[in-house]
């Protein structure tokens, strides 16, 4: 056991090991091993400078001394009403993207699949083409879209003076 | 398990109501606290005195103690109050020097004011322990006195040592303990006489 003691307080047992040990030292025969051997690392660094019945008189006055009994500190823990707001607030965060997403459609889309989108547009929706020119500008997609809207225009416009 | 962990570990048992487990922390802090607090305290006596008062002060304020820093960061600066406190109450001059203000309480350049000051008793029982010590480890074997020196005064870990010295680290580990074991052995005597037996 007393390897042991030379091992823990040189830092060379593992987390479970020192757990284990230092519950062992209750001993008090352990005790002044443990004592002894620090006692011996300060002789050797030139620093031993203290009476011998110094844990005597300590341990004296600490038997006089009230118990201390601190509460334990509890770990962090998540309740689960913090744990199911943050999932939803995650949620609507990612729901609130896609919506933007999809209202606005791909960002950067290509001039041809614009130019062919319009042209679908104008096929299927030829009678109101007239009342969409004139308000273009008002239309809500035209500060997200780009260059679409007008590509659509230049068409309608085209298409107006081939007919 | 580290230093700290070690001290931390046991910090939380005293919490628990293990007063053993701090009497451990004194029995390794003892003289290193004497040291420092004998840069204020010049009488021997008094520093022995001061350094029961400040680690009474910590164990009564164990229940603060969160582990935010090093346990003897912490008692360092009860110390230092304790000693301050203490040559107040004196109507000395309590110390103004900031530097011992300094939160860095491990880089302490240890001075030997306590030695060129101690009591004819104490310094004669320093000097004998000292000098069992010195003698022990003179008379140990090669490989045992240089096991226990590369680790005590040139604080290398095992492994390093088991390089140093060109073996398994398990022979590290046996040779420091033997060494402690043989120099414990010529100390015995010494301490159960001082009354250290008691605790």
């Amino acid at each position: 056991m007393n390897e042991q003691i030379s091992q823990l307080m040189d830092g060379e047992l593992d987390d479970a090991q020192a757990q284990r040990f230092l519950g062992a030292l209750q001993d008090s025969g352990m005790r002044r091993e443990w004592q002894a051997y620090h006692l011996i690392g300060d002789v050797l660094r030139d620093t031993s400078a203290v009476s011998g019945d110094f844990m005597a008189r300590f341990s004296q006055r600490l038997t006089e001394e009230p118990t201390v009994l601190a509460p334990r500190r509890l770990p962090a823990r998540h309740s689960p009403r913090m744990l199911a707001l943050s999932a939803a607030a995650s949620m609507a965060a990612v729901g609130l993207v896609v919506w933007a997403v999809l209202q606005t459609g791909a960002p950067h889309a290509p001039a041809e699949m614009a130019a062919a989108k319009t042209q679908q547009v104008e096929l299927a929706s030829a009678d109101v083409n007239p009342y969409l020119l004139a308000h273009q500008e008002y239309s809500p997609s035209v500060a997200m879209e780009g260059m679409a809207p007008y590509i659509r225009t230049v068409s309608e416009v085209h298409g107006a003076n081939a007919r | 398990m580290g230093d700290r962990e070690i001290d931390q570990q046991l910090v939380e048992r005293a919490q628990r109501g293990d007063k053993h487990a701090f009497e451990l922390l004194v029995a390794k802090y003892q003289r290193k606290l004497a040291r420092l607090l004998s840069r204020f305290i010049r009488d021997a006596a008094e520093v022995e005195d001061v350094s029961q008062e400040a680690f009474i002060k910590a164990y009564r304020a164990l229940p603060s103690f969160r582990g935010e820093s090093a346990f003897y960061t912490w008692l360092y600066r009860i110390g230092i109050n304790t000693a301050k406190n203490y040559l107040v109450a004196q109507g000395r001059r309590a110390p103004t020097v900031t530097m011992y203000d300094n939160e860095d309480a491990e880089g302490f350049d240890d001075g030997d004011e306590l030695r060129d000051n101690n009591t004819p008793e104490n310094a004669m029982m320093s000097k004998q322990i000292a000098e069992t010590v010195n003698s022990a480890v003179d008379a140990l074997p090669e490989e045992l006195r240089t096991a226990i020196t590369l680790r005590e005064i040139e604080g290398l870990s095992y492994e390093d040592i088991a390089q140093a010295m060109n073996c398994p680290i398990g022979t590290v580990r046996s040779r420091i303990f033997r060494a402690r074991d043989a120099i414990s052995e010529k100390l015995r005597p010494l301490l159960d006489t001082q009354g250290d037996k008691r605790w």
